[in-house]
């Protein structure tokens, strides 16, 4: 495992690997400083660029978006009271108020060394909890498979709260878009209506980009016009030493939480955040100040929704399973750049892997050094003008989709998944079940095929094998849970801070 | 109110009926799964789903259409769709080069620019780093002027 660290470490600090870590870094800023835009949208503007590099350049420079995003969400929390993303939700309880105490500078700079304290802590979790799980996951077989891919489903629609429902039919319309083409198995076609273009069914990256990028842009040209933002300037960033020692035991308040939420497929940075808060708040001495402008009250989710990252990461890269939204759209990113995430991921692309996981510990150091220096300029990443911005990413939309296969066939296919997203949008339908169900729908077909086939046709294998079981019992542990969640404090919280 | 989430549910039924019945032509196997199982399992899910769905949107509502799309709102984005198909057309006669700008120049108008120094700035600015960028950087053939 040392050798592999020092091998990813030796490619990270590679001078081009290096600068487009930064600026996936400096991307993923801005990107999660403008509210409206998130980090799985950030993620799919990036990956026209970066699934032509290196796989291991490609996957660190989208680190370091994913990163830099989820710090990102902070600035136009603690400025606007307006999260950047919804795992900045938290964040603006004591950030906006210490904003309109003229502390903005000083909550900015405690969001950037409590995000680098909490990602920090989950890289060094990854790189030691993630090879062992997946020396587990290698003995897996073909049932196993199926069920987790059901498992994914399911947590993924059950993270839909109160939606669950809608989030089920999300993830199965996405099954029903995965069969769409040659099938795996016989080459027959299927739903293919004798179009050409759709034997070989729907390509993920128009999909990802249509359902999460253009759709935005479309519910963006709603409003003609955004109201103008007036910026306090920020002088005093630097908080003093009584502050900081203040900050340290809800920063690892947020950095135990976030890890833990995150390595649980389905839960996210959203929840963390405001678990992390909670727990914080009740262990403080000056509870009083909480949601008044306390600092502490800006570093425990700060801390939480960047340790979540690195526990997001855990099953993604072991199982395939992703840990929330983001993750989903960075397993469809890993796929597309042509690694394959799962146990095998470990043996069969070790430098890969590893160049991945000692990226991730550097990240935090980029990203603590850019969000120190930035500090200062923060605000001036609020005032991009949307009416600009949004035509230049339906622009890079466009030509993101036609870059995969040389082909306007796949811009029109983006182009029809931002209609459907635009109105799952709009009637609460979560996009995330819908990725999952394209980038699982295959697997699990393929593992139940081959499992009916290794077993002469016997459906029982998927209750006899014990890890099978044990997925299943999970989807409908987890579906149950869902069902019951309603009056959950976590998400009453959530829903009031949105 | 209105009974948004009732339809939905209804279509998603029906799109289950319709994926089911498009299955029956398909072979079958002895063994294993053949063709026609696994989106005959999708079929159904969606089915039950979609009557779940039904069934609570009768019950419960759905917000109201007028609160869901502001006055003008779908017209606007239809408006945009519309716009990007027309350019996505225009690509594969005038090529990149020359349909991108001018796409810029109507997109920018439609979200409300109206700084023409400043549109045409970003419109060839902007079309020209793309290019720079996949053409020239990564080797990606873009869509060129192609009258025939």
């Amino acid at each position: 495992m040392i050798e592999n660290i020092l091998l990813g470490l030796g490619n990270v600090f590679q001078p081009l690997t290096f600068v487009l870590m930064v600026a996936g870094v400096i991307g993923g800023v801005i990107v999660g400083g403008l509210p409206g835009m998130t980090s799985s949208m950030g993620i799919i503007l990036l990956l026209p660029l970066t699934y032509r590099l290196d796989p291991k350049v490609a996957l660190v420079m989208l680190a370091g978006m994913y990163a830099g995003s989820m710090y990102g969400g902070s600035i136009s929390a603690i400025l606007l009271r307006t999260p950047g993303t919804p795992s900045a939700s938290a964040t603006l309880l004591d950030g906006y108020p210490l904003a309109e105490q003229g502390q903005a500078g000083k909550a900015i700079t405690v969001a950037t060394i409590a995000s680098a304290a909490g990602g920090l802590f989950s890289a060094i979790c990854l790189i030691l909890i993630a090879p062992s799980l997946a020396k587990v996951a290698l003995k897996f077989s073909p049932a196993d498979y199926f069920s987790l891919a059901i498992f994914g489903l399911t947590i993924m629609a059950s993270a839909s709260g109160k939606n669950l429902v809608k989030g089920l039919l999300a993830g199965w319309f996405g099954l029903l878009i995965s069969t769409v083409g040659i099938d795996p198995i016989m080459g027959v076609n299927r739903f293919t209506f004798g179009n050409p273009n759709l034997m070989s069914g729907f390509q993920l990256l128009p999909v990802l980009i249509g359902v999460f990028a253009i759709s935005q842009v479309l519910v963006e040209v709603e409003q003609k016009t955004r109201p103008p933002r007036v910026m306090q300037e920020l002088d005093d960033t630097l908080p003093n030493r009584q502050e900081l020692r203040l900050v340290v035991p809800a920063i690892i308040v947020g950095c135990l939480v976030g890890t833990m939420i995150g390595v649980i497929p389905g839960t996210g940075g959203a929840i963390a955040c405001f678990l992390a808060y909670d727990i914080a708040r009740r262990l403080s001495k000056r509870q009083e100040l909480w949601g008044h402008g306390a600092l502490e009250g800006v570093a425990a989710p700060e801390a939480a929704n960047n340790a979540v990252t690195g526990g997001a990461l855990v099953p993604m890269l072991t199982l395939g399973i992703p840990g929330d939204v983001v993750t989903a759209v960075m397993l469809g990113a890993l796929m597309l750049i042509g690694v394959q995430p799962g146990p095998l991921l470990f043996t069969q692309n070790a430098e890969v892997v590893y160049t991945l996981l000692t990226g991730f510990v550097i990240i935090q150091f980029v990203m603590l050094i850019v969000g120190l220096f930035s500090a200062k300029i923060a605000p001036r990443i609020l005032s991009v003008p949307y009416n600009l911005l949004m035509p230049a990413i339906l622009l890079f939309c466009v030509v993101g989709s036609f870059t995969l296969q040389n082909s306007l066939w796949d811009v029109k296919v983006a182009l029809l998944f931002g209609l459907i997203g635009y109105f799952m949008k709009k009637h609460n339908y979560p996009p995330a079940p819908l990725v999952l169900g394209v980038i699982l729908g295959p697997m699990a077909e393929e593992h139940l095929n081959r499992a009916l086939l290794l077993n002469h046709n016997d459906w029982t294998i998927l209750v006899r094998s014990p890890i099978s079981l044990f997925f299943l019992i999970l989807s409908v542990v987890s579906i149950l849970t869902a069902l019951f969640a309603i009056g959950n404090p976590v998400k009453k919280t959530t829903s009031k801070a949105a | 109110m209105s009974r948004s989430d009732f339809w939905f549910g209804i279509g998603f039924m029906i799109l289950g009926v319709i994926v089911f019945l498009l299955t029956t032509n398909m072979m079958t196997m002895p063994i294993g799964l053949s063709p026609a199982d696994y989106p005959r399992v999708i079929a159904v899910g969606l089915i039950i789903l979609g009557a779940i769905q039904a069934i609570q949107g009768w019950r419960k509502g759905s917000p109201s259409l007028k609160e869901l799309y502001p006055s003008g709102a779908i017209w606007r984005m239809l408006g945009l769709v519309v716009i990007t198909y027309v350019y996505i057309q225009l690509l594969d006669i005038l090529g990149f080069s020359i349909a991108s700008p001018l796409f810029l120049l109507v997109v920018m108008y439609y979200f409300g620019v109206r700084r023409p120094v400043t549109m045409i700035a970003i419109a060839v600015l902007l079309t020209l780093i793309i290019y720079l960028i996949f053409r020239v950087a990564f080797h990606v053939p873009l869509p060129r002027f192609n009258l025939f």
